[in-house]
């Protein structure tokens, strides 16, 4: 009988984070182009040969227009790579990122692939959220019959069920710039931020614009909440029909405490040990465990410990055997609740700052965390690691890896 | 036979058909409608003639289908409204796609059915006046356009522009359907629209519909061709839900209709409009909107419980008001608006200039709302005098007493103002709960007074209960009605018993609510239940707004009234709950901060202490709360028939829903309870009964009874004639 190939993380890079709007760092950069850039520095510094590539896993979540197709087979055809790696694009919402990375690990585990590149990529500028409709939220029969609340109203509803103050979303808030702040000063990000260039070589964006390090809950609580309108619009009825024991829902979610609309790719390297060996690639990471779960959808965002606990299975791991955990910081309340469900302490949970800070580029993010994760563990010592995320429609994902 | 459809050939080739339904006086699209058109189709597609103008000479081009008919074939099933969508549809398709010029002259309301027939023809023209109503109403009466109009007008004009049209119903003038594209011109008489008609027949002598052209594509495009409109649309659909309490699908069904329709052919977009249109027509949401919308208002516009026999009398000259408070301010102000001159007194000038003032700010809100000119308004202020003390009012030929609820002062008030007016006067006392029999105990002509019960606040509560004493007579009664009409007001009847109609059944929602407290069922739930269930407010908080202690003035107010009547008080378990919250806990309601709920700067909290008002926390569904919300209140509307305490059955489903906000979906109670039907109801009932007391038990015994009750309710508003 063979044994199940480990699958392996070699190399994790990523874009800075340009603000999501026009003018943004990244808003003249397209989004090919982005992914063409990191997918020539990955080659560049792991020295695979581009034939040996089986595959280019890209999330995307609003994979229209510019974001169209697979995107990663573009990318590598505009590198030359014309009969090496073909792509493929994946959407599992916000997710999507680590979807494509837990896809490779699957894929090199099945013993029929041997070298894949995951990742993904989002230009909120170019292409705005929502870009691609969608029945679940924008057909009036289907979201009807299936109690389709935005994003931000299950948000509210899970830190109103919680019992989680303003004051308690903008804390977290808060920390969340200033540890993102505090890592960049210190050098943490300075092996997987590559720098975007432009058509002529020229750099156009180097660091994260969106980390404000002086933020407070002081500062932040000048914020308006974002979804009160729509929520006494319509959505809180909704909601509060799956939620009967909720006298009010309070919306205490702003801009500041929600996760910043910006644009951005990482790609991560996956490849199985024996294709590592032959391809002069240096594992730095073994991914232990996918873990994947279906939610209940009005509340929507509370997948993430389900699914922490359904990869932790996979590993043959407990909570308390991980070292630090990235929670996407989708909305502050997200990670809050995982926190409140799991009983894993704050000390472990994004120790460089999250999606609140630096921001959430849909399709890039899960690989974005991933890499984060990766570099954390290597600084810090530990072994063990979680990357977990909620998503859209009442879905959670999530993926552990060992450091080695 | 007398034909419908009337043809008359010119020298010039165009035929004329001239529509007229034998069956009444308004042209519906009848079964005898869809034979001739068919039969006149199958001649035009053997024999053409140049052109087809069609017109009538009624006043109303046509207003639609019959709703009898829809109903009956939703009776058998969804498949027969759908299979009779499509044959409908493909007899208009035919006048498409006969390969000559049929025009339409629109010379007066077209709607429904009738406006989707032009909107078949090749082009239509209409009558230049502003009164002339077009357009779509069926979303009202929780159907859609099923002849094609849905699609028709998607093609045309496109998502945007469709959805205030089919979606909100909006009827518009012929100016605004021309300057849309659904009218190809407007004239202002006849020879000059059969001049336009000619001519557009002349200069189109094949003409084909966009869709039957080359590259026709729908104005804007597909509900998905733009992030900037599904996104906007997101939001409406929200809104659509919460209105409709998750009842009232029919204006999402169309709303997706349209969306969908967009997205792909013609002919598949007809199918689409069938397929929604069945399944509304077959929908409880339909039957509920049909009989409230349209077959009660009509009810109600023959006024069922007015003494048939009685004369219109003249309506009062000058109208007095005495007790200026929020109820005599708010009685007076609707006088005022309906044209009347009013004399509003109270004990002191100072009490009747702050009744004044509250007119003032009735008229300010009013004007903020444009709901009236500035002229207007200020002619309806100079229409009301104030004065001091009960001389004040002379001269007053009918005069309304808003005193406080105290029978005696009542009666002393009422005898004086009897003894001021004239010979042919009238007048009426504004109580919720008094007995009007007792009242009149005082006065000198019984014959000539009635209670007349108008809701807070009167501005925005549009129904008035009339409550006959035992000597009222059938002229005092017929002239109340007509009055309260003209104040734009909706009169019911209802007999001199305890808490009238209205408020009883009021009574029993609130008290429920209170009932669950005791069994120790949290508050978010109490409430959330009623809204979930399309109540307009949450039973607790409307306890707290009027005050525990005005419910317990109420409770004490009822089982005297029991006892004098020689029955037991009810001892409902809801009323113990509201007595411990007020005698034990001193928490009197929301002004004294404390009820129900807590009341703090900050926003209200349920009272943490409601738990210990019960011996432990229990739970139930939303479902099983709503249930006895609903069948409470169904239960008690029974009584009031069994009583007679109200006769007609579209004044006790109207009455519920605009006066005690019983939930609009349901149609009224008694329309719910036919919808499941007597025995199902009878059943739960007594389920109900069994578990909860004997609030939920019925004054009949069968199914057969119970239906008995709910005939003669009906019969009563289809035989106006055998009353009074």
């Amino acid at each position: 009988m063979t044994t199940i190939p480990d699958a392996y993380i070699c190399e994790a890079l990523r874009t800075p984070r340009g603000k999501g709007r026009a003018g943004g760092g990244l808003a003249s950069i397209k989004p090919v182009q982005m992914v063409a850039g990191l997918l020539a520095e990955l080659q560049a510094r792991a020295g695979f040969a581009p034939e040996a590539v089986d595959d280019i896993v890209l999330g995307c979540v609003s994979p229209v227009g510019e974001q169209g197709g697979p995107m990663g087979r573009t990318a590598a055809l505009l590198n030359g790579w014309d009969m090496a790696a073909p792509g493929m694009q994946v959407n599992r919402f916000c997710a999507s990122g680590l979807e494509a990375i837990n896809l490779a690990a699957q894929k090199v585990r099945s013993g029929w692939e041997n070298l894949v590149i995951a990742g993904g990529v989002e230009s909120m500028s170019r292409v705005p959220m929502f870009s691609d409709g969608g029945a679940w939220q924008f057909d009036p029969e289907i979201s009807t019959a299936t109690d389709y609340v935005p994003q931000g109203i299950s948000a509210d509803l899970i830190a109103t069920l919680g019992g989680m103050s303003r004051d308690d979303l903008d804390a977290f808030s808060a920390r969340s710039h200033q540890n993102a702040a505090r890592a960049w000063a210190n050098g943490h990000f300075a092996r997987s931020v590559v720098p975007v260039r432009d058509q002529l070589g020229l750099s156009v964006l180097e660091r994260d614009e969106n980390i404000r390090g002086n933020a407070t809950v002081e500062s932040l609580r000048a914020l308006a909440p974002v979804f009160d309108g729509i929520g006494r619009g319509g959505y809180d009825h909704v909601a509060l029909g799956r939620y009967p024991e909720v006298l009010l829902i309070r919306h205490d979610h702003t801009a500041g405490n929600s996760s910043a609309i910006v644009d951005g790719a990482a790609l991560v390297l996956v490849a199985s040990g024996e294709q590592a060996e032959a391809s002069g690639l240096t594992p730095r990471a073994r991914i232990l465990g996918t873990g994947l779960c279906a939610s209940e959808p009005v509340i929507m965002l509370t997948g993430p410990a389900e699914a922490a606990r359904r990869a932790l299975n996979a590993a043959g791991l407990t909570f308390d055997d991980i070292d630090l955990f990235e929670v996407n910081e989708a909305f502050a309340s997200v990670p809050l609740h995982f926190m409140a469900e799991t009983g894993v302490p704050l000390e472990k949970v994004n120790i460089d700052g999250g999606a609140i800070a630096m921001g959430h580029p849909l399709g890039a993010t899960g690989a974005m965390l991933t890499g984060t994760l990766l570099d954390a563990l290597e600084r810090t010592g530990g072994r063990y690691g979680l990357v977990t995320m909620c998503i859209g429609a009442g879905m959670g994902s999530a993926t552990v890896i060992e450091r080695v | 036979m007398t034909d419908y459809l009337t043809e008359s050939l010119a020298d010039d080739g165009i035929l004329t058909v001239t529509l007229a339904d034998p069956s009444g006086p308004m042209n519906r699209t009848t079964g005898q409608f869809k034979d001739e058109l068919g039969a006149l189709l199958d001649r035009l597609e053997a024999n053409p003639v140049r052109g087809v103008i069609l017109l009538t000479d009624r006043a109303a081009f046509g207003v639609g289908g019959d709703v009898d008919q829809i109903a009956a074939l939703a009776a058998a099933g969804a498949e027969e409204s759908f299979a009779d969508s499509q044959r409908l549809k493909a007899l208009y398709r035919r006048i498409e796609t006969l390969g000559l010029p049929v025009v339409a002259l629109l010379e007066g309301m077209a709607v429904g059915g009738s406006f989707e027939l032009a909107l078949a023809c090749h082009a239509a023209f209409a009558l230049d006046d502003d009164r002339i109503r077009l357009g779509f109403p069926e979303c009202s009466i929780g159907l859609l356009p099923g002849a094609g109009g849905l699609v028709r007008t998607v093609h045309l004009l496109g998502c945007d522009a469709a959805q205030p049209l089919i979606v909100d119903a909006k009827l518009i003038a012929p100016a605004e359907a021309a300057r849309l594209g659904l009218v190809t011109g407007l004239a202002d008489s006849r020879e000059a629209l059969l001049t336009a008609a000619r001519d557009w027949i002349a200069a189109n002598p094949a003409p084909a519909k966009p869709w039957d052209q080359k590259r026709h594509k729908i104005p804007g495009g597909g509900h998905f061709d733009k992030r900037g409109r599904y996104l906007a649309m997101q939001g409406r659909v929200s809104g659509h839900v919460k209105r409709g309490y998750g009842h009232q699908m029919a204006e999402i069904t169309a709303l997706s209709a349209i969306c969908d329709v967009a997205a792909c052919g013609f002919a598949d977009g007809e199918r689409i409009e069938s397929r929604a249109f069945a399944r509304l027509a077959v929908s409880p949401e339909a039957t509920a909107r049909i009989g409230l919308n349209l077959k009660d208002k009509s009810t109600l516009k023959r006024a069922p419980s007015r003494p048939q026999a009685q004369p219109p009398h003249p309506m009062p000259e000058r109208v007095g008001i005495l007790g200026a408070g929020l109820m005599g301010a708010g009685i007076a102000f609707a006088n005022a608006r309906a044209g009347y001159e009013v004399i509003l007194a109270d004990v002191s000038a100072e009490a009747a200039a702050r009744g004044f003032a509250q007119i003032e700010a009735d008229v300010a809100r009013a004007l903020h709302r444009k709901q009236m000119t500035d002229a207007e308004g200020a002619a309806l202020l100079a229409r009301v005098t104030t004065g001091a003390g009960i001389p004040s009012l002379a001269g007053c030929d009918l005069m309304i007493e808003a005193v406080f609820e105290d029978i005696a002062l009542k009666r002393s008030v009422l005898a004086q103002m009897e003894a001021l007016l004239p010979a042919n006067g009238h007048l009426a006392s504004n109580t919720s709960a008094l007995s009007i029999t007792g009242i009149a105990e005082a006065l000198q002509h019984p014959e000539r007074f009635l209670g007349l019960h108008f809701f807070s606040p009167v501005d925005r509560m549009h129904l008035v209960e009339i409550v006959v004493g035992a000597q009222t007579s059938d002229a005092m009664l017929a002239l109340a009605h007509d009055y309260t009409t003209s104040l734009r007001k909706q009169p019911i009847t209802v007999a001199d018993s305890h808490g009238f109609f209205a408020s009883r059944a009021f009574q029993k929602f609130i008290y429920e609510a209170a009932a669950l407290i005791g069994e120790g069922v949290p508050a978010a739930l109490i409430e959330n239940a009623a809204l979930q269930a399309g109540y307009p407010a949450g039973p607790l908080s409307l306890i707290d707004d009027t005050a525990l202690t005005l419910s317990i003035k109420v409770i004490e107010h009822a089982a005297e009234a029991a006892i004098a009547a020689g029955k037991p008080p009810e001892d409902h378990p809801g009323e113990r709950v509201i007595f411990a919250l007020v005698n034990d806990h001193k928490r009197e309601g929301r002004r004294a901060g404390a009820g129900f709920y807590d009341y703090t700067d900050a926003g209200k909290s349920p009272w943490p202490g409601l738990s210990h008002l019960a011996p432990a926390r229990t739970t139930a569904t939303l479902d099983e709360i709503a249930e006895r919300y609903l069948t409470a209140q169904c239960c008690d509307v029974l009584r009031c028939l069994h009583e007679g305490v109200i006769q007609s059955a579209a004044e006790v489903n109207t009455g519920a829903i605009k006066a005690i906000g019983f939930p609009a979906w349901t149609g009224g109670p008694l329309r719910l309870i036919a919808s499941e039907g007597a025995g199902a109801f009878l059943a739960r009932s007594q389920r109900l009964a069994q578990r909860h007391g004997a609030r939920f038990a019925l004054p009949v015994a069968t199914a057969q009874d119970l239906l008995a009750l709910l005939d003669r309710a009906a019969a009563f508003d289809t035989a106006p004639s055998t009353q009074g």
